[in-house]
Order: C-alpha cells, then sequence, then structure tokens
C-alpha cells in the first residue's frame, strides 16, 4: 500500500500545482448545505405535504399523520387487503409504532421474523422469506422534499424486510420528519451512517425504465411503498 | 470485448445512417434533458450548487493522497477489508482469489461501469465462476454478448422486440410486446440467482472519506440485492470516486441522479459503512473493498486531473449531438459520449483512440451539462494537440491540410479550384448541403453533411468589385 499511496502522493502534489491550482484548501463557499427548498415560516405541516405529494408522484401512498392506534390498524388493514396472512417484520422493540403487535395479533396474522445466518443454512433461509408477500418496518427518518424515507439496518432490523417482498410497509413517526436530506444529515444522519452496516434512503418502489423508457414498478425490490405517519 | 480493435471509421458507418437508432437515441436523451433541467429548477440555487459540487470534486482529488487514506481508515475501523489494485488484471485477480478461497460458484453484480472497464466478466467466467449481471438492461447486455451504449441506460438502442426476441432465444419465454412482462422475466430468474449467489459485486458511486462509508445508488435495487443478500460482498471502485463528508455526498446525491435521470433521488441510495456488525440481524459477514487505480493516477499526474472530477452521470452523453448521431457503441471504449472520448486514450492510450477526440463538434453542450462543470472541449482541444504531437494525426486531417497549403500557395490554383468546387457542388448538393462527394473527398460526407460552396467564389468577387470602382479607386 505505502508504494501505492506515495505515487498518489506525488502525483496529487504535481495536479495541485497545476490544474488543480488553488483547490488544496478546503473551498469555502456559501453553505448550500443549509439552503432549503421550503420557505423560512415552512413547518412540519408542510413537510408533511411535500412528503405525500413526492411520494405520490411516485406511484407510492403515504397515510395520516394518525395516533399510534390509527397507524397500527391502518397497516394491519394494508396488509389484509393484499390477501397476505403473514409478515416479515423487524422485531417489535425496534419499529417504534407500540401498538403494532396487538393489532397484528389480533388479526391473526402471522409475524416471521427476518434473521438470515450467515452459515449453511443461508440460503434456505432466503428462499422460505422470499416467499412472503408483505416487508413492515419502521424508519429511522422521512425526507420531505423528496418523499424519502431513511430505514437503518442493525439488530432486529433486517435489510431483507424492506428489500425483499413486493410490498413494504414502513410506520414512521412525525418526529422523525426532516425537510431534506442535508437536514438529517447535519441533525445527526452522518453521524448514524458511521455507525450503521447498512443504511437506506428509499425513495419510492423500485422502478426500471430500460426497455424503451417503459415504466415498470417492482423490478428487483418491492413494487408497493406505503409509509404511514403516526403523532409521537 | 470492446470495439477499439475496429477502426473508429467502420464502427461510425454502422450507425450514422441508422434510422431507428438515431430515433431511440433522440427520444432518450430529450427525455433526459428535459428531466434534468426540470429538476435542477427544483433545487434553491442549481448554479451555486453545481460550483460547489466542481469545488468539493476538485479538493478532493487535488488532495486525493489525504483523503484515500481516511477512507481505507474508515473501511478497516468498521470491520471491512481493502485491496489495492494498479491495473484491472489485478483487480480482476484479486476477486477471482476472494471468491475461489470462499467457494464461491455464482457472484451476483450489480450494476457497474468499473467492471466493464476491468472486463470482470471474463475474468471470472475464466476461472470457472459465473458472473451474473442484475440491472435489467446489463442482464440484456450480457445475453446478447454485447456492451453498453450508455452508461446509465445501457440497453438505449434496443426495442422491445429485440429483448423479446432474445429472452425467446436464450430462456425460451414466448414473445412479448409488453415491458413489464419483460421485466418481470427477467426478475423471476435474477431473484433466483441473488438467493443462491456466494458473493455480491458492486461498484461504487461515492465513498465517504470521513467515514469509510460507500454509497450505491440504483432505481432497481440491483445494488441493495447485490450488496445485501450474499455471505460475501465486494466493491470495486475507482480510487477517485471519494468525497470528504457526508454533508459533502448529501450534495453531489443532489446533483447526480437530477443529471442522470432526471429524478430527485434514485429510489435506492445505499450507504455501506463496513460488513454486518455484531448482532445485526443480515447483511454480508465480509466486505472487501478493491480500490482500483488503472491509469488514474497517470490522469492526476498530467494536465487532464481535472477529468478525474467526473461523477459518471451521462449528462454529456444526452446532451451531445455527435453521441445523439453514432450512438455509444461507436466509440469503441467503455466510456462514450464526451466523457468517454477524454477518458478512453486517457485510460487505454492514443494508440487505440486517437480518433475519439476529434469525434466531436466542440460545441461546448457537454461543458454546460456536466454537474462538476468539467471543461470538456477544453480537455478535447488538448487531446487533439496531443493526437498531432505523437504522429497520431488523422490521415484526413494531413491529406486536406497539405492540399490547402498547396492551393493556398499559389492564387491561381486557389481560383480554379473554387471554381470548380462551385460548380460541382452545384451538381451535386441538395438543399443547400452535400450529402455525397466522390473518394477521397467521401470521408467527410459519409458520417457529416457538407455546405454547398457559393457560386461565386470571395475572389471573383473581389475582383468585379475592384473592376467596378476602377483599377486605383479609393480605400474600398
Amino acid at each position: 500500500m505505502s508504494s501505492v499511496m506515495d505515487r498518489i502522493r506525488e502525483a496529487a502534489t504535481i495536479a495541485a500545482a497545476g490544474p488543480l491550482a488553488g483547490d488544496r484548501e478546503r473551498p469555502r463557499l456559501e453553505r448550500v448545505a443549509a439552503r432549503s427548498p421550503f420557505p423560512l415560516e415552512a413547518g412540519l405541516n408542510d413537510y408533511v405535504e411535500r412528503f405525500r405529494t413526492e411520494l405520490e408522484a411516485l406511484s407510492s401512498n403515504a397515510y395520516g399523520p394518525l395516533d399510534a392506534e390509527g397507524a397500527a390498524e391502518t397497516a394491519v388493514r394494508l396488509i389484509q387487503e393484499r390477501g397476505a396472512f403473514r409478515v416479515l417484520t423487524w422485531d417489535e422493540s425496534q419499529i417504534g409504532c407500540p401498538a403494532l403487535r396487538d393489532r397484528l395479533e389480533q388479526a391473526a396474522i402471522e409475524i416471521v421474523p427476518s434473521d438470515v445466518p450467515n452459515d449453511e443454512e443461508h440460503q434456505a433461509v432466503l428462499e422460505r422469506l422470499a416467499e412472503i408477500e408483505v416487508g413492515l418496518t419502521g424508519a429511522t427518518a422521512g425526507l420531505a422534499d423528496t418523499g424519502s424515507i431513511v430505514v437503518a439496518s442493525g439488530p432486529g432490523r433486517a435489510r431483507i424486510a424492506s428489500l425483499l417482498p413486493p410490498v413494504h410497509i414502513a410506520v414512521l413517526p412525525l418526529s422523525k420528519m426532516y425537510p431534506t436530506m442535508q437536514a438529517w444529515l447535519a441533525a445527526g444522519g452522518a453521524e448514524l451512517a458511521k455507525g450503521t452496516s447498512n443504511l437506506v434512503v428509499i425513495t419510492g418502489g423500485s422502478r426500471t425504465s430500460d426497455i424503451e423508457l417503459q415504466l415498470t414498478l417492482g423490478m428487483h425490490g418491492p413494487r408497493e411503498l406505503h409509509v404511514v405517519l403516526y403523532r409521537d | 470485448m470492446h470495439g477499439a480493435a475496429i477502426p473508429f471509421k467502420k464502427r461510425v458507418a454502422k450507425s450514422v445512417h441508422d434510422e431507428a437508432l438515431h430515433k431511440a437515441l433522440r427520444r432518450a436523451t430529450d427525455r433526459f434533458e428535459a428531466n434534468r433541467v426540470s429538476m435542477l429548477a427544483t433545487l434553491p440555487d442549481a448554479e451555486e450548487a453545481r460550483d460547489r459540487a466542481r469545488a468539493i470534486r476538485r479538493h478532493t482529488i487535488a488532495n486525493l493522497d489525504r483523503y484515500l487514506e481516511q477512507f481505507v481508515a474508515g473501511v478497516e475501523r468498521s470491520g471491512g477489508t481493502v485491496h489495492w489494485a494498479a491495473g484491472g488484471d489485478e483487480a480482476n485477480a484479486i476477486i477471482v482469489k476472494l471468491a475461489k478461497e470462499r467457494g464461491v460458484q455464482l457472484v451476483v453484480k450489480g450494476k457497474s461501469m468499473i467492471s466493464e472497464e476491468t472486463n470482470l466478466n471474463d475474468a471470472l467466467a475464466s476461472a470457472g465462476i459465473v458472473p451474473q449481471e442484475t440491472d435489467l438492461a446489463e442482464y440484456v447486455v450480457q445475453l446478447a454478448g454485447t456492451t453498453p451504449s450508455h452508461i446509465v441506460v445501457p440497453i438505449v438502442d434496443m426495442t422491445r422486440f429485440e429483448v423479446s426476441h432474445l429472452f425467446h432465444e436464450k430462456l425460451g419465454t414466448p414473445e412479448t410486446d409488453d415491458t413489464t412482462q419483460l421485466a418481470r422475466i427477467a426478475r423471476e430468474r435474477l431473484r433466483k440467482k441473488y438467493i443462491e449467489a456466494g458473493m455480491g459485486l458492486t461498484g461504487v458511486n461515492f465513498g465517504v472519506a470521513e467515514n469509510g462509508t460507500m454509497t450505491i445508488v440504483t432505481n432497481e435495487g440491483n445494488g441493495r440485492l447485490s450488496s445485501s443478500l450474499p455471505r460475501y460482498q465486494v466493491a470495486l471502485m475507482g480510487i477517485e470516486r471519494l468525497v470528504p463528508t457526508m454533508e459533502d455526498l448529501g450534495l453531489m446525491l443532489q446533483l447526480l441522479a437530477r443529471s442522470a435521470t432526471g429524478q430527485k433521488l434514485s429510489v435506492y441510495t445505499s450507504m455501506m459503512t463496513g460488513p454486518r456488525r455484531e448482532g445485526d440481524a443480515d447483511g454480508p459477514e465480509e466486505l472487501h473493498v478493491v480500490l482500483l487505480d488503472n491509469g488514474r493516477t497517470r490522469i492526476l499526474a498530467s494536465e487532464y486531473a481535472e477529468m478525474l472530477t467526473c461523477i459518471r452521470c451521462g449528462a454529456c452523453l444526452n446532451a451531445c449531438p455527435v453521441y445523439k448521431t453514432i450512438g455509444g457503441h461507436a466509440y469503441g471504449g467503455v466510456y462514450p459520449g464526451p466523457m468517454g472520448s477524454v477518458l478512453s486514450p486517457l485510460f487505454s492510450g492514443l494508440d487505440a483512440y486517437s480518433d475519439l477526440p476529434h469525434a466531436s463538434s466542440l460545441c461546448g453542450a457537454c461543458r454546460e451539462v456536466c454537474p462538476v462543470r468539467i471543461d470538456l472541449p477544453g480537455l478535447l482541444l488538448k487531446l487533439r494537440r496531443d493526437t498531432v504531437k505523437t504522429g497520431h494525426r488523422p490521415w484526413w486531417l494531413q491529406l486536406g491540410l497539405s492540399g490547402y497549403a498547396m492551393a493556398a500557395g499559389s492564387p491561381g490554383l486557389f481560383g480554379a479550384g473554387t471554381r470548380i468546387a462551385g460548380l460541382g457542388s452545384g451538381l451535386i448538393a441538395r438543399d443547400g448541403w452535400i450529402h455525397g462527394m466522390p473518394a477521397p473527398l467521401n470521408a467527410w460526407t459519409d458520417s457529416r453533411d457538407f455546405p454547398k460552396f457559393a457560386p461565386r467564389s470571395f475572389q471573383a468577387m473581389w475582383k468585379e468589385r475592384k473592376a467596378q470602382r476602377g483599377e486605383h479607386g479609393g480605400a474600398g
């Protein structure tokens, strides 16, 4: 490595003295990051409405804001409307929405844990979990300007719950709604990324336009994305 | 694999009269260009954002050694392993070795142009390991045995009927004109591959130096699945693909999606920091990052260092009138369009790509749309100068210049020439343009039109004017 780095160091010195002269110092431009696409007086309601508009433009849906009970009911209704009897989901403690577990049990919806071992069982477990119709997760943040949710992996928070099933339902507390990605990064998102092996910003359902620019939803990931907002 | 073995003129000759290709290219590039403009307009100040993105990328490249050290430390701190590869073959050998040591027989791949650059698929296949492309377009390219013709939409040149026919032939599926059905055919087959694969390989859109975080952006989810399902994850990354901080990443992501496809953000932006951690529910148990030089350090030490700030969005392809006329395959290399005309000769040498710097009208559209404002026309001009310096002056330029020098040195010959040209071109031109000329002048008109010569030359008009005013009449 040292010889490679020596060569790169030498080359960077040449560049900084030539075509990139003046670029060694970190640029001190005005902080574009601080610029918001929202007016100064915008508040949570504006963020929620933008979030909804953006999601709908991506053929996805936002519900609420509801209370925790209402959110749990909505999630269960969405599962039932799709004729599903089980969900691939996170640990109860990781989803957030407190009423959810009871509602799922009342509706006799089987809760399938989404842990995947890295041993000889790996493939068999994935095969089994890939059959499940609906994934149910929490979310770490909502980004209003783009209609995105941020989903962080970790203990009790499998990546596959938001990835393998054709339908993904996420419950998002209002307190986690940010105007933009930049605002979320500044408010702890950047630090969270360091401590998380996989953090994904999800903006709508999986899609492709590779053939003749014709849109198809659900290429590899979920074709449906539903975000249920609740007041916490 | 790529087409540099076939002369540029031959590659262009195939595409330049292909009306269906032009229609497909124009439809795609017009749509992307319009979306790019309207989505940039949703930023509070797009021009300022581009200025800042440019400054950040130039700053990163000017300090590449420092940021690479920081990035490597971050990857290792989070449990990942870093490998260095001086060239493509070395990178492939590292990946093949990793796969073999772990008993991997199938590698699923997210969309990655850099693995095209190293020709990884062939290296894996000859080691007895199956490489599986999973991006829909790359899957089609792999089945067809061709190469991508656009860095963002690799099969921009293919119709649904061609894809349907290909699937029918290779997969035995019934013919269909339904693109959703075609996507479903691919989804079903590739879902199985994701689950079976022992290793997932992706490129990297941005590495974040302060964290050792790697970001992959896809719309289909092929980057997420390739990096989340298999037990072993490999990321193949050019050494220049860094930004210093997560805040910088946020800015670059806003510009990348807008410039590439005209989206505010792509569907999936994965930020990966190390492999699965203690207690994590899922994810790969090992993460390997292969840092590829492959000529980048050489570019860094040259007057072309600015080219390393490129973020591979493809906006310059969509804006380029030459790209829209000849298509991606005509460029011969992995990277087409204006960015490819600069990168291919820099990566692979002027011997193979001396025509590319000339494959531009220098209209400047590429520089206008580039999110980091790379002076692509300026770099192309420098490369043209280099082609002449190193004896790669194109024969037509040589012929034309010596012909011109001979004629211009003798007013009589020059005058005769322009009279003949004026007469001759009047006979073969239509609508003021000449669409075909006899050899050797057809070297121009086979791929371009030439304006009709004026019926009367400047010399003739000058003589008349002088005659009207008298031989010694006034200053004119």
